[in-house]
This record gives structure tokens, sequence and C-alpha cells, in this order.
């Protein structure tokens, strides 16, 4: 029977209208006659065969009326009072790495709570009742000394008990309790209220929180049963949609008066949630830990301000780390704060110092206009518009070769180069490895950095740009441009996402996005070639600005970069706080990764704050270890530097 | 009309007979059917609760083999990373070169038991000597050049340390647990 209760509550009625025969008969219909009425009746039995007739039909409209033409209604009464509607919720997605290793999932939980007020009043009406019967404190100290016994250290029991006895009608005891535990103490105290909630787990803790974020329980919705797991920053966040599925929705029978007491058996669904879809990042969790740790402690011996690294594919910009050194444990978001919830990795851009000298190479080979080998003749200081360039080093003039200029970073032979090369053709260049353009990586708050248009460039622009001041950008728009020169000339945007993975475990790879053409192959390969001189270690003036950068066994190829802040006070650049960076690539001849570093304010006059080399050299010598690197075929070529003064 | 009763008491008693079985019957399949309604409500219940008990362990199972648990725990065991690692290239000729210079990993020492009683390092070979490095746990390395024989790991490798024929300079080819 569909509706059993529909019909037989509209059958009462005919009973009722009949309420004036109802006393006399007192159920049985045959035995009227013979009894306290009977006598009348016997008396003139047509009348008593006239109202039984009369009755029999009236119950039969009444039958009819009821079963066939207002039963749907009724029963759709019946059903609506009776039946409510749920949500079912949708499992949150996982996030995990590029090896399956979970990085963040849910886990179904409880939280207990208590109505203080309503259960003093009935208990102690109970024990005024009934002497022997337990008080309040009683009671209240027997489910404490119970919560603590399951719970363990999840609690604290004093602290239970000042909830339990606490003047409020509604509080919350505990959350995050684990099912099981949570039925036991349910089932030894039926009064306690619970709720059923999912907690979010990241088991890893500290490890990629900047990058995978956090989730936690909302309740900002006033129905209780929308309250679900969202997304508070980082890819938990930004792909919320995707993670949390789509809830569904079920019809349960209800006790009167109260929805959330459902009547078992009685639950049907109308329509099945559909969990989130899973995450698979291209990060790796062992290489994420590491760069992690180097990072935090590399930051901590140079007494950074911050400080920033990420590890990326030479080829496909797959992401395999990205760190920052001061982060958050999602599993405790009361440490959290917007400091170090802050992805400053993405976030936050800075100039680039000499890092950006790669522009100017790249500009000066892809057009010609030197090569490699070709000796420069470097002034001690230059005259640009209203200021004087110096290098990092005192000198007079020298001649050095353009890989030397690169290689020592001078500054004064790469405005002559960059002016070689043009203003025009210098802002296109900078344009196409992408500067000044948002990556597009995915993850929430990215800047795109600042290059000034080519239409406000005073004089002295073209004096800083080509050095690396003057504009900023992010670590992945600086890991993008050493990518470009790893990759045989071609930019591919910065990939985090690898593949979303739907509910019935069909993987949908994320589109990859399309790689630009900035320079052509063979200026790539000779910008690579030249920069690997930069870690060169020689007698005289040939050794580069980061031997410490080398790695024994393999070429490397990268570049320095140190870069004045600007002093809020003064509006001028400062003459103690720099931006060290550092990016390169591994193994230069034949480049599977892409390393770029950046420490904001080190102490320079430290020997791990003057330059971010040796963390290089240790971030470089852990992915060779961990990738399974071969070694290059021979170390890199000894070039001439300076060549004469 | 005796034998039409005789027949008409038979046939009643047949019917009524009938409906005794049907009612017992209904009566004892309606029983099976509730009680079999609990077994399957105990079964599920059960399954429930292993499910999440299951989940419960894949959890912990997951937080301990997380990268952050693991660097912890083998820190705890005295292992350090193993920074740069000489190479050894095999060339076309067979012959063996050794690319870099292997060095005794170093690192911060994190003895956080107290150190047992001083018990001779396992090996004392000279570093420049090629070794099979990858092989062994860099905490050997590390206790060896900064603690001797503090903070040693686990007791089957103590035992073998302190068996005489481990005194020699010769390498081992691996270690620990």
């Amino acid at each position: 029977m569909p509706r059993p209760s529909g019909p037989s509550n509209a059958r009462r009625p005919p009973p009722a209208r009949t309420g004036p025969s109802k006393g006399p008969s007192k159920g049985n219909g045959r035995a009227v006659p013979t009894k306290r009425v009977g006598a009348r009746t016997k008396r003139n039995p047509k009348v008593r065969y006239v109202a039984v007739r009369f009755l029999l039909v009236a119950a039969g409209v009444k039958l009819v009326q009821v079963q066939g033409f207002e039963a749907e209604a009724l029963a759709n009464r019946a059903e609506q009072q009776r039946a409510t509607a749920m949500e079912i919720p949708a499992e949150r997605g996982s996030i995990v790495d590029r090896n399956g290793v979970k990085l963040a999932f849910s886990m179904d939980v409880v939280s207990l709570a208590w109505r203080p007020k309503a259960m003093r009043a009935q208990w102690d009406a109970q024990a005024r009742k009934s002497p022997n019967a337990p008080d309040y404190n009683e009671r209240t100290e027997q489910i404490a000394g119970y919560m603590k016994k399951v719970l363990g250290n999840q609690v604290d029991r004093d602290e239970i008990l000042n909830e339990l006895r606490d003047d409020v009608t509604f509080t919350y005891l505990v959350h995050n309790v684990e099912p099981t535990k949570a039925r036991k103490i349910t089932t030894r105290f039926a009064e306690m209220e619970t709720e059923k909630r999912a907690l979010r787990e990241y088991p890893g803790g500290e490890l990629a929180s900047n990058v995978v974020g956090a989730a936690n329980w909302r309740m900002e919705d006033k129905d209780v049963r929308k309250h679900n797991l969202h997304g508070l920053s980082g890819l938990e966040s930004a792909r919320d949609n995707d993670l949390a599925g789509i809830p569904g929705r079920k019809l349960a029978d209800t006790a009167e008066g109260s929805d959330s007491v459902v009547i078992p058996g009685t639950e049907r669904n109308i329509q099945p949630a559909t969990p989130g879809s899973d995450l698979a990042l291209t990060l790796d969790s062992d290489m994420q830990y590491t760069l992690q740790r180097q990072l935090t402690d590399y930051a901590k011996q140079a007494r950074a301000r911050s400080a920033s690294a990420v590890v990326m594919d030479a080829k496909t910009s797959e992401v395999y780390a990205l760190a920052n050194d001061k982060t958050f444990d999602p599993n405790d978001l009361e440490t959290a704060n917007p400091d170090n919830m802050n992805n400053t990795a993405v976030t936050t851009p800075y100039e680039p110092g000499s890092v950006n000298k790669v522009i100017t190479a790249s500009a000066a080979i892809e057009h010609g206009v030197a090569e490699p080998r070709e000796v420069i003749q470097v002034p001690g200081s230059l005259q640009v518009s209203d200021h004087v360039v110096h290098d990092a080093w005192a000198h007079g003039t020298l001649g050095m070769t353009l890989t030397g200029v690169f290689a020592k970073s001078s500054n004064i032979g790469t405005l002559l180069t960059a002016q070689k090369v043009g203003e025009q053709r210098f802002a296109d260049m900078l344009r196409k490895f992408g500067l000044g353009v948002r990556t597009g990586i995915g993850l929430p708050g990215e800047s795109p950095g600042s290059v000034p248009p080519r239409s406000q460039w005073s004089g002295s622009t073209f004096g800083n740009l080509p050095i690396g001041q003057g504009l900023s950008m992010t670590l992945l728009q600086m890991a993008g441009m050493y990518q470009t020169i790893a990759n045989d000339g071609v930019r591919v945007p910065p990939r985090l996402v690898d593949a979303e993975i739907k509910p019935g475990g069909v993987r949908e790879e994320m589109p990859r996005p399309p790689g630009v053409r900035v320079v052509k192959p063979q200026t790539a390969k000779t910008v690579r070639n030249m920069l690997r001189a930069v870690t060169q270690d020689q007698p005289g003036q040939n050794s580069g600005t980061a031997p410490a950068a080398a790695l024994q066994g393999y070429q490397v190829s990268g570049k320095t970069g140190t870069a004045q802040q600007v002093n809020p006070a003064t509006g001028a650049y400062s003459s103690d706080k720099y931006w060290i960076t550092f990016a390169g690539m591994l193994p230069a001849d034949d480049p599977r990764f892409v390393v770029a570093i950046m420490l904001d304010q080190p102490e320079t006059t430290l020997p791990q704050g003057h330059t971010a080399a040796p963390l290089f050299h240790d971030i470089a010598s852990y992915i060779a270890q961990r990738y399974q690197i071969p070694l290059s075929k021979k170390p890199s070529p000894v070039v001439p530097l300076v060549v004469g003064e | 009309m005796r034998s039409g009763n005789a027949s008409r008491a038979s046939f009643v008693m047949l019917i009524i007979g009938l409906l005794a079985v049907g009612v017992a019957a209904t009566l004892y399949f309606s029983t099976q059917a509730i009680a079999d309604s609990y077994r399957l409500e105990n079964a599920t219940q059960r399954a429930n609760s292993l499910a999440e008990r299951a989940e419960i362990l894949e959890r912990d199972v997951m937080r301990k083999e997380s990268a952050s648990a693991l660097a912890e725990q083998a820190r705890k065991l005295g292992m350090v990373p193993g920074g740069n690692p000489a190479r050894l290239v095999v060339g076309p000729d067979g012959k063996v070169k050794v690319v870099g210079k292997p060095r005794r990993a170093a690192g911060a020492p994190q003895p956080e038991s107290p150190p047992p009683s001083g018990q001779p390092p396992a090996e004392r070979q000279p570093p420049a000597q090629p070794r099979p490095q990858e092989h062994r746990q860099p905490a050997d390395d590390r206790a060896n050049q900064q603690q001797p024989g503090e903070q040693r790991q686990p007791a089957d490798e103590r035992r073998q340390a302190q068996s005489p024929a481990d005194q020699q300079p010769v390498p081992r080819a691996e270690g620990g647990p």
C-alpha cells in the first residue's frame, strides 16, 4: 500500500458523522436492536430498516467520495504532513599529487551538542519527584567522565563539564568526533544531540598548503542542511565548484513537530548526491617537501623577510614544487594568519634584478646584434639619461666577451648591448616573455606584475629595464623566462592541475596551454650555453657570479640577480634592502628542470644573504638524485669572460 | 444426507486445516522476515562501522606516510639528508670513473634519546675510497663522523657493529632495517 494513512485517516469521518448512533451501538451494530435502544426500534422495525439503510448508503457515498474523488488530494496532504525533503551532502573530492599521494581528503565526523537549560529542567524535575534519581550535577559528571573515557585527549573533562552546566539553551561540546565514538556516547546518553559534518584532512600538514589551501566547515547558510565544507584559500577555494560536488535530495518521513527525527525505513531517494571530482596536481610531494625545507632553512640563515622558490618541468612547465618560506598548517587554522596564508610566489611581484638580463641576452642574439665571443669595451661607468650606472664591482674600461658581460653580470655591458638592440625590439621581447601578464596558473590572487608601457617610458627607463629594475614580476613569470630558454624558445604557461578525476573514475586531463614561440631554437641554445659561464670558477677575472650554483657532473645554466628595493620613506632605491634572486636550469645540455628562487630583504652581509646560488645548488642536487638525471656528457667548457683591461 | 454431512464436515475440516496451516505459515514467514530485517540492520550497522574504521585507519596510514611525517621519523632515527653524492660512471670500455667526491652526509645532529654506552664505530674506511654509499644509511655515516657510537639505531645493527668482523675497514653493502 503506497499511501496507508491517507485513506485510513479519511475513512474516519463517516463514523464521526454518525456520531449519535455510535454511543449506543458500542461497536457491534448487530447488537444494537437487542439492547437499550432495542425497545424503540423493535416497536418500529421500519424505522430501524430505514435508518440502517440510510447509514449504509451514507457511508458508501462518503467512501466513494473519499476514495474516488478526494483520494489524491488527501494522500498528498498526508505526504506533505509527514515527509521532509532533505539534502544529501556530496562528498568533497580529494587533492592528490602527481604520484597519487593524497594532499587533502574528507572524513565523516560528528559534532556533539547539548541543550543545558532544557536538560537541567527535565532532570532536576525528575530528581525532585523521586529522591533516588541523580540530579543534574551528578548526571553531567557522569557524561563528562564517559566522554573523557571515550574521546581521550580530544577533550578536557572540566571544559566539557562547564559546557554541560552552562546557562545557555544550546552549546557544542566537541567537534570532529569519529562516528564510532560518537555512537558509543549517544547510545549511553540518548539526550546528546549529534550533527553530521565532514572534516578536511591534510595528512602532510604544512606540505604544499600554499598551493592546496584549506577548506573548513561553513555554517553561513541558515538552512542547517546546506552546511558543508568549502575552500578558504589556494586550490580548495579556486576549484571549490569542482571539488564540492552536487548535493542530492531525499525524502523521509519525520516525527510530528521535528524534522530531524526520521522514522526508520522511510527514507527514499529522489536524486543521489554527485561526489566532487578529485584533483590530480602536477606537484611531487617529496620534491615539494624538500623544497619547502631547503627554502625555509636557507631563508632563516639569510635572515630574509620572506622567500619563495619554484621547480618546474623545462618542457611542459608542470610545477613540481612551489614553496614559500612561511606557510600554515591547514589542519590547525588557528595558527593561520593573512601573512602565512599569502602565497607570495604568485601574489607578490618583485623587481628581478640581473635575472632579467636574460631578455637582453636573448634579444641581442635573436636580432644578431652581438655574439657570445664578441668583445665589448665596458667602461667603469655609463651615463644614461639623468643618472650614472655602475657595475657591482669597480673597474676601469674592461674588454669583456658578451658571455662575460652576463656571466659577471655587468650592468654597463648589458646596457650597451641593449642599446644596440633598441627600445622597440627590447619592449617586444619583454612582452613575448610573458611579463606584465598573469600566467593563468589557476591559483587565487595571482599578480600580473608590472611592466611600464612603451608609451610611458622616460629617458631612464631604458637604463633600468635591461638590468631588471623598474619592472616587477612574480616568481612564476621569472621561472617562465628561463623555461623559455630551456625549452628551445617556446614559452609554455605553468600548470598546476594535471587532471580532474570525475566521480566515476574517469580522468579528464586539463587542457594544456599552447606554447608561445619567443625566440628561435638556436637563440635559446646560444643563451643557454652563454649562461653556463655564470657558474664558471676560474682564476683571475674569469669566474662567473655564481660558482656556488655549479653541480658536479652536470652542466648548469642560470643567472643571479640583486635588485634594490624602493625605500617607502624616501621613494628612492634603498641601499641596504634587496631582492636576491636566482633562476636556472638543469642540466644545461638537455634541460629537464627550471628552478627559480627569490629572497626578500636578506641580510646581504651574510654569505647566504648575498646570493641564492648555494640554495640553487642544493635544490639541483636533490632534483638530480630524485629524478635520476643522467650526468652531462662533458663538463661545461671554460670560456673567456674578461679578455683585457 | 448423513454422508453429505460427513463429506461437508471433512471439507470444512480441510478448509480449516488449510487456513490454520496458512496462518501458521504466514506467521512463521513474517517472523522470519522481521528477524532477517534485524539481522540486516545489524549487518548494515557493522558494515558501516567497519567502513568508518577503514576510513580512520586509512587516514592514519596517510598521515604516517606523508613526506613530512616520514622526514620527522627519519630525523628521530638520526638520519640526515644525503647531500651531494658521488656518482660512478661506467664507460663503454667497462672502466669506472668516479664523478664527484664522496663525502659523509652531514647535518644538524638530532640525537634526542640519550646516547647508549660508547661503542666503537662500525667501520672506519677512508672516505676517499669509492664505496656503495647509495645503499647505506646516511645516519650511519653521520653517527660515525660526529658522535661515534651515539644514538645508533636498530638493535640488529648494533649487534652487527659489536661483532669483531665489523671492525675491519670493509664497506658493508647494506645496513639498517
